[in-house]
């Protein structure tokens, strides 16, 4: 989803169901845009709602679908990645169980036993989806309780269709990464779609040298995806999405679609307003108002919220060729960032 | 037509100008009846469709049927209005039916329909004044001049005595209560809440049954493995 800065991906399954993976809220970004989706398609039950980690560009909209669904979520999970005390959805999450809308038995704390297999978090037989669990494993989550930083873990889920993998990695650390690759026996994870962790920002606390390196090494032996998605937002002051990560992916061939687009891509990017492509009515850069407070430029549309049509025969995103044309012909968005 | 104009034989042929008076009023009556109009917006209940290009609209009292050139529906009805009515209302039912539909999920005649209904309707505009409506669950810090609220996940509005329930001004302050709001779908502010219901308070950050509640939480080591 466009969210601005921060993170939403919402999964339709007809008949009035949803998956929902993250929901922000604040100052650079909305659930709005998720509330307004679910909405409009009258999705009237979650059947998951995950929350990758406890950062509020992930996890301060959820409240939002907690109360507005309540007594139609099949399962939350969250992961605990910080003192309980700082924890805001956690403490939504016991209001509703107080309140009798939700049940203990249907919330989960996200993390995988150390050693053991990917767990299973939702499934339709039927159509052969399964929701997986990746990682974080125990230990991880226990010492990134210990520095008591919100980007110190994050869980990573896919969603496993018969002919597609559809990665939601968070904010994976490079310790993360290398975790999973040592489960995949060093082998690179294949998957359609990857929404890029921490949206195209650092992944450690690596040096700038080091950085490239953990890029090229994440995309290009860790990861196999054919489309990386961005979730970013036009104003973030924390330089996302860095160059170094967006080259990365280009050498080792992923597409690369950004929701929003951001000053590191264009010197002028109130010249795209309202985007490049023009953005759905489900995204934050249709609607909102246009600068900050301190009068920078936010929520312009690179790719806008990305549809991903998930078929029996794989996955179609039909922005793709439009968006990827008009990276090509747009004269002031820079190559070295967008070819 | 021809049946709304008298028989020639019945006309006094001996005074021409009453004939043409005659037949003008007939035609005059005629056209009043097959009714054309320009229509600009479409409102039903509380949904307004601003049109994109106006609409010409007809209504047939002989066939009692109410149709606009380029679409499909027809509405039906004794008279002009009503028939309208009707035509209005399966518009209506017809694009939020297919509104929320996604594209692969529509049939070929239905994407068609679509189409065609996109091409009139500003969709834009409509979504723009649709408001978000959620539930919310809050705290009332501040009473007057305005109401100041903090909602559980740590956000504050302020709302005018207007766009609030009356009841909500006897809740004392510090009362948790739980809403119906109405959210700008364009600039992301609390439009107006629509009931209000108090309820129990949360815990208060940091305590220590926070704490109790996260470890009572199952892990997801619980959950079964998963092929992949």
């Amino acid at each position: 989803m466009d969210v601005g800065q921060g993170s939403s991906n919402v999964i339709l399954l007809g008949d009035g169901k949803a998956i929902v993976l993250d929901c922000p809220q604040g100052p650079h970004t909305s659930s709005l845009p998720t509330m307004r989706l679910l909405q409009h398609y009258g999705v009237s039950f979650i059947e998951v709602l995950a929350v990758s980690h406890g950062h509020a560009d992930h996890d301060a909209g959820a409240t939002d679908i907690l109360v507005k669904y309540r007594g139609s979520i099949g399962h939350v999970y969250l992961l605990q990645d910080q003192p309980a005390r700082n924890m805001r959805f956690l403490r939504a999450l016991r209001q509703e169980v107080e309140s009798e809308h939700i049940r203990e038995h249907q919330i989960h704390n996200l993390q995988v036993d150390v050693g053991g297999r990917p767990k299973l978090l939702w499934q339709d037989k039927e159509r052969d989806l399964r929701l997986v669990l990746l990682y974080p494993n125990f230990f991880r989550n226990m010492a990134a309780q210990l520095r008591d930083d919100r980007n110190a873990t994050s869980a990573v889920l896919c969603l496993v269709t018969p002919r597609s993998r559809i990665l939601y990695a968070g904010d994976c650390t490079s310790d993360g990464w290398h975790a999973i690759h040592r489960w995949y026996k060093n082998e690179r994870f294949k998957c359609t779609v990857m929404v890029i962790p921490h949206h195209g920002g650092l992944l450690s606390d690596d040096n700038e040298t080091d950085l490239a390196r953990t890029f090229q090494w994440l995309y290009g032996r860790c990861v196999d995806a054919e489309v990386g998605i961005v979730s970013v937002g036009t104003f973030n002051p924390h330089g996302h999405p860095r160059e170094a990560a967006i080259r990365a992916m280009h050498d080792s061939g992923t597409q690369v679609v950004c929701t929003q687009v951001t000053e590191k891509c264009c010197e002028q990017v109130e010249h795209l307003r309202p985007g490049v492509l023009r953005p759905s009515r489900f995204c934050l850069s249709s609607f909102g108002s246009p600068r900050t407070g301190s009068g920078a430029p936010k929520n312009i549309a690179c790719a806008g919220s990305v549809v991903i049509e998930v078929g029996t025969t794989g996955c179609v995103i039909p922005q793709l060729v439009a968006h990827q044309r008009a990276l090509a012909e747009n004269p002031l968005l820079r190559r070295r960032l967008c070819r | 037509m021809i049946s709304y104009c008298p028989s020639v034989h019945d006309l006094d042929l001996k005074q021409p100008v009453a004939l043409i008076r005659t037949v003008l009023d007939n035609q005059t009556m005629t056209e009043a009846m097959h009714k054309t109009e320009q229509i600009h917006q479409i409102q039903v209940g509380q949904a307004t469709y601003i049109l994109s290009r106006a609409l010409r609209g007809c209504y047939d009292p002989i066939t009692a049927e109410y149709t606009v050139i380029g679409l499909p529906y027809v509405g039906k009805g004794p008279t002009h209005q009503s028939a309208r009515d009707d035509w209005e209302k399966e518009f209506h039912v017809r694009l939020q039916e297919l509104y929320a539909k996604r594209p692969f999920e529509m049939a070929p005649s239905e994407r068609n329909e679509w189409q065609l209904l996109q091409s009139v309707v500003d969709l834009n505009d409509l979504a723009n004044r649709t408001p978000v409506v959620l539930r919310l669950v809050g705290q009332i810090i501040k009473k007057r001049p305005f109401f100041r609220i903090r909602w559980l996940d740590g956000r504050h509005s302020s709302l005018d005595y207007q766009n609030t329930p009356s009841e909500l001004a006897g809740f004392a302050l510090g009362r948790w209560f739980e809403a119906i709001g109405k959210y700008d779908p364009r600039t992301s502010t609390l439009l107006n809440l629509d009931a209000v219901v108090p309820i129990a308070s949360p815990p208060p950050p940091g305590s220590p049954a926070l704490q109790a509640f996260l470890e009572s939480l199952r892990g997801a080591s619980e959950l079964a493995d998963a092929q992949i």
